[in-house]
């Protein structure tokens, strides 16, 4: 890879049951990309095994480093050169990391203004536009995108791993957080496209977990003989970008997803609001990025989060660091006030669990297992939030908190694939749920879920709405996904006019709309007049969702001006049909 | 990407796959083939209407093979189970054999549009269809509902199946939706009166029909004679660790030896209950753990007079309904909602009066259309 950094692969839609991946078993590989470590995992016949680069980590630090006129990802942590990447080259600005949080984020979007005091440029406007990221290259910002330095790591990933398999490799499957939107989840297929992967599976990652867990309690079974006893497991996983939870009902290999939540909070956040902490004007101090502020922040993050660490096993940490330009910091940093500073935060998670719990329709007595996982699982106050809403002493310890997801991934990966063991230890099944409600704009702005949240996947859920005029020949169909009652508080996915509806008396039209999620997850969205019927109607519209590139921000507010009023629709209370 | 399959394609991959093709199956269920509901059906308030856009168009009759010409424009046939023709046997044959039966239920001739939607109304798969996609009986209890479902899961899942899974698992998911919604668990496990573990189903299963009235026999006064079992072995049962006898299959012998089985008993313990109290009557009768205080109390036991629990345990019941409702109101709170219950009423009468109303008018569709066979034909 010495001229050409990457290839571009052809960004096309999944291509249906290839024939060819039958004829060769091409097992997905797994991959967890995590906002600050990322690993992958391959199905090798009889087991899961995770792979470890030259540096023989598993978990590998997500970043790219930009230099001269080379890039090298954090995959292999830049060992092939002379001397590998220290965390002082990684916040040097050089580098992007948490590109998991910023990518497919418009620049209002509060994570993105929160990414701002990174070492690299995050420029926003705040019109609902993509933000501007640039790393800085021999003392200049150099543009990119989330999506490109996405692709750029998952290149290298692929390299390790067709190394390690000595085949190339074409299928992955990839976790990602509960909260992502739909269209969070096309910019990371379009990064994999450019990688050269093959998105089989976008799995949210505590159902990973939830397969994981399902395997290992079928082999107990299979060890111990016992019955098929359904087991409730709730897991909660927080890594650096995200925080989700799921509430997984397992029985005979078969783990049924009954609720997930999930919410942008984790250690970055953490992380963020201790350092705001130990330097009070934080904020005024770092407002322009040079080179010295830079390093400043740099000094003070790594300082921050090796405390961190350290107040897990530890009740008090010493923090001694000088950022250089006269400023220093010197602090007895305790575990109390770490968990004040961080209340918001502890309350998020807490929030999250409650309304799993409230979704699954389960209280915590119900609850057989709790599983906590990713990075911020050992700070010692999460895991009391979640063990006592769940009122359980212990957490379950048959599995890794770091490596569990991309574990998950691999197995469904192999599943998925089509791969089959003789000794029964991919007899498994994940029924995935739907994590947000999705519907449509109705009623002057209002959102009427077609296919509310926790559904069951594949799901397929129609409504009936009705004209809002008379004489109305055209309605506009805008698709939104989100938990907002509001049209405008949610993720707008996509738009479409139905043309040609009779005429007739507003409220005598029906038209259906129809919701289609199959098992990859992908939604398409049909509808059409259905009564009056008869020669004049228009055929029915079939659209996959998401439709939109980008700027939805400002396409929300556009279509609600320009036709809001008048294409919109009315939802036709459920009644007696005569 | 294949959406929306050419009939025949589905056919072979249907039989690729080993799923039963209707047409294939002889004629013996003509009534069921041509018995989908012309009329629409009122939806419950909280039914979502399901619109199955499932194969495509180019249906066609049996009787006049390849008539695809007439393509069904827009028109989307609903893939169902067959209604409620088989029965309980075959279902129970099914299940062993691990297969479900389903079939394609198939109009004859162009249908106007709207039908789709009627068909499709949750309301209009009655809930004996339901019971027959997931391959589980009337009487299945909600973790026998939830163990069918993961076994057909397993199968049909479109990770395991592939794409043609689809469909199926879509159907599975409505079914179990709406079972274990309305599965009398949901009612009943949060109760004052019962503890936990009231299904609403009894122990003992029907030979044969649901019944008026129902044999029960009375533990507490049972003195473990065995006179029962000895006059009648295939209703009644001994339990030897609780050394009474209880019914294990309700009617399992001939009247007459039952009569014989009641009157040789020489406690009298042997009672003739209402079919449906007898759930209730069967729960009560089984010994149920005991709170535990500390060392203290635990154990089992179970009420001296069964009957009187069973009185007291309804009054409670009714009692917990009217709470839920009044709870219900104060929630709604306000006047629609009022009139949306009047509504709900009327829709449930509805409901039942259609599903008396099917059968009778299945087999009259089926006549019709049986003596006009060449209506449809080229």
């Amino acid at each position: 890879m010495t001229e050409q950094l990457y290839t571009v692969a052809s960004d096309s839609e999944t291509t249906g049951e290839d024939k060819s991946q039958m004829s060769f078993p091409d097992v997905a590989i797994g991959i967890d990309i995590g906002t600050s470590n990322c690993s992958v995992a391959v199905w090798t016949g009889h087991q899961v095994e995770l792979l470890k680069n030259t540096r023989n980590q598993k978990g590998m630090r997500s970043y790219v480093m930009f230099k001269d006129d080379s890039l090298s990802a954090g995959v292999t942590g830049g060992a092939t050169r002379e001397h590998g990447h220290e965390e002082r080259d990684i916040l040097s600005g050089s580098a992007i990391f948490n590109m998991k949080r910023l990518i497919g984020r418009m620049d209002t979007d509060e994570v993105v203004q929160a990414s701002k005091s990174l070492p690299f440029l995050v420029q926003t406007l705040g019109i609902g536009v993509r933000p501007f990221i640039a790393a800085l290259v021999n003392n200049m910002w150099r543009s990119t995108t989330p999506e490109e330095v996405l692709a750029i790591f998952l290149l290298e990933l692929k390299a390790l791993v067709e190394m390690h398999l000595k085949h190339p490799v074409r299928n992955a499957v990839l976790t990602i957080p509960v909260a992502f939107s739909r269209f969070q989840q096309t910019r990371i297929e379009r990064a994999c496209a450019m990688a050269g992967l093959h998105v089989l599976r976008l799995m949210p990652e505590p159902t990973a977990i939830a397969l994981l867990y399902a395997q290992q309690q079928q082999q107990l079974l299979h060890d111990n003989m016992g019955s098929g006893i359904e087991k409730i497991a709730l897991i909660f996983n927080m890594g650096a970008g995200y925080c989700d939870a799921a509430v997984a009902a397992t029985a005979g290999g078969v783990s049924q997803i009954r609720a997930l939540s999930g919410s942008t909070v984790g250690g970055e956040d953490i992380l963020q609001n201790v350092m705001r902490h130990l330097m009070p004007d934080f904020d005024s101090l770092y407002a322009g990025q040079t080179m010295d502020r830079i390093k400043s922040i740099g000094l003070l993050r790594m300082a921050t989060q090796d405390a961190i660490h350290k107040l897990a096993t530890q009740e008090h940490v010493e923090i001694n660091v000088d950022l250089g330009g006269g400023h220093k910091v010197s602090k007895i940093l305790d575990r109390g006030e770490f968990e004040k500073v961080n209340q918001s935060i502890f309350e998020k998670c807490e929030g999250i669990i409650k309304q799993c719990l409230a979704d699954a329709k389960l209280t915590p007595e119900d609850i057989n297992d709790v599983i906590l996982v990713g990075g911020c699982s050992r700070i010692p106050k999460i895991r009391s939030v979640v063990l006592g809403l769940c009122k359980k002493d212990d957490s379950y310890s048959g599995i890794d908190p770091l490596e569990a997801a991309v574990s998950g991934a691999a197995l469904e990966g192999a599943i998925a694939s089509g791969v089959s063991d003789p000794s029964g230890s991919l007899d498994l099944l994940t029924i995935q749920a739907t994590p947000m409600n999705l519907g449509i704009r109705a009623d002057g702005g209002n959102f009427a879920a077609i296919i509310p949240r926790n559904t069951a996947v594949p799901a397929r859920r129609d409504m009936l709405f009705t004209t809002t005029h008379d004489n109305q020949t055209e309605a506009l169909i805008a698709v939104y996904e989100g938990e907002g009652n509001q049209a405008e508080d949610n993720h707008l996915l996509g738009y479409f006019k139905i043309t040609g509806i009779p005429a007739a008396a507003k409220g005598t039209v029906e038209i259906n709309v129809c919701m289609d999620i199959d098992a990859g997850n992908v939604l398409r969205v049909f509808a059409g007049v259905v009564k009056p019927q008869g020669q004049a109607v228009p055929p029915f519209i079939e659209v996959r969702m998401p439709t939109l590139d980008d700027g939805h921000g400002w396409c929300g507010q556009a279509l609600a001006k320009m036709y809001g009023s008048t294409l919109d629709l009315a939802t036709i209370p459920k009644k007696l049909h005569p | 990407m294949g959406y929306v399959w050419d009939i025949k394609e589905l056919k072979e991959k249907m039989l690729g796959s080993g799923m039963p093709w209707p047409g294939d199956e002889g004629d013996q269920n003509v009534g069921s083939k041509h018995g989908w509901q012309l009329k629409s059906v009122p939806m419950d308030q909280e039914d979502e209407v399901v619109l199955d856009y499932t194969t495509d168009p180019l249906i066609t009759d049996q009787g006049s093979k390849n008539q695809s010409s007439r393509a069904l424009h827009g028109l989307v046939m609903p893939l169902r189970i067959s209604m409620g023709h088989h029965r309980a046997q075959d279902v129970e044959g099914a299940l062993q054999n691990g297969s479900v039966q389903y079939e394609l239920i198939r109009p004859i001739k162009y249908r106007p549009r709207s039908i789709i939607r009627c068909c499709s109304t949750t309301r209009g798969k009655a809930r004996e269809d339901y019971y027959q996609v997931l391959g589980v009986t009337v009487n299945s209890t909600p973790q026998e509902i939830k163990e069918a479902y993961r076994k057909l899961q397993k199968r049909h899942h479109p990770d395991i199946a592939g794409y043609k899974g689809h469909d199926y698992t879509l159907l599975l998911n409505e079914a179990y939706k709406v079972l274990m919604r309305n599965s009398p668990r949901n009612a009943c496990a949060s109760g004052r009166g019962f503890g936990r573990g009231f299904t609403g189903n009894g122990y003992s299963c029907w030979n044969g029909p649901v019944r008026s009235h129902a044999l029960f026999v009375d533990e507490n006064k049972c003195i473990g004679c065995r006179e029962c079992v000895h006059h009648a072995g295939e209703t009644f049962a001994m339990d030897d660790v609780l050394g009474s006898a209880h019914v294990e299959v309700q009617f399992g012998d001939q009247e007459q030896k039952i009569q014989v089985a009641v009157e040789s008993c020489p406690v009298n313990c042997i009672h003739w209950v209402m079919s449906e109290e007898l759930a209730v009557l069967e729960f009560l009768a089984r010994p149920q753990q005991k709170e535990a205080h500390g060392v203290f109390g635990g154990g089992w036991e179970r009420p001296r007079d069964v009957f009187a629990a069973a009185n007291f345990t309804k009054r409670l019941q009714r009692e917990e309904q009217q709470d839920m409702a009044r709870q219900q109101r104060y929630n709604n709170g306000d006047a629609c909602e009022e009139g949306e219950t009047e509504r709900q009423a009327e829709a449930r009468r509805r409901a039942g009066q259609e599903l008396r109303w099917k059968r009778l008018r299945d087999v009259w569709n089926g006549l019709r259309d049986w003596t006009k066979p060449g209506v449809d034909g080229p």
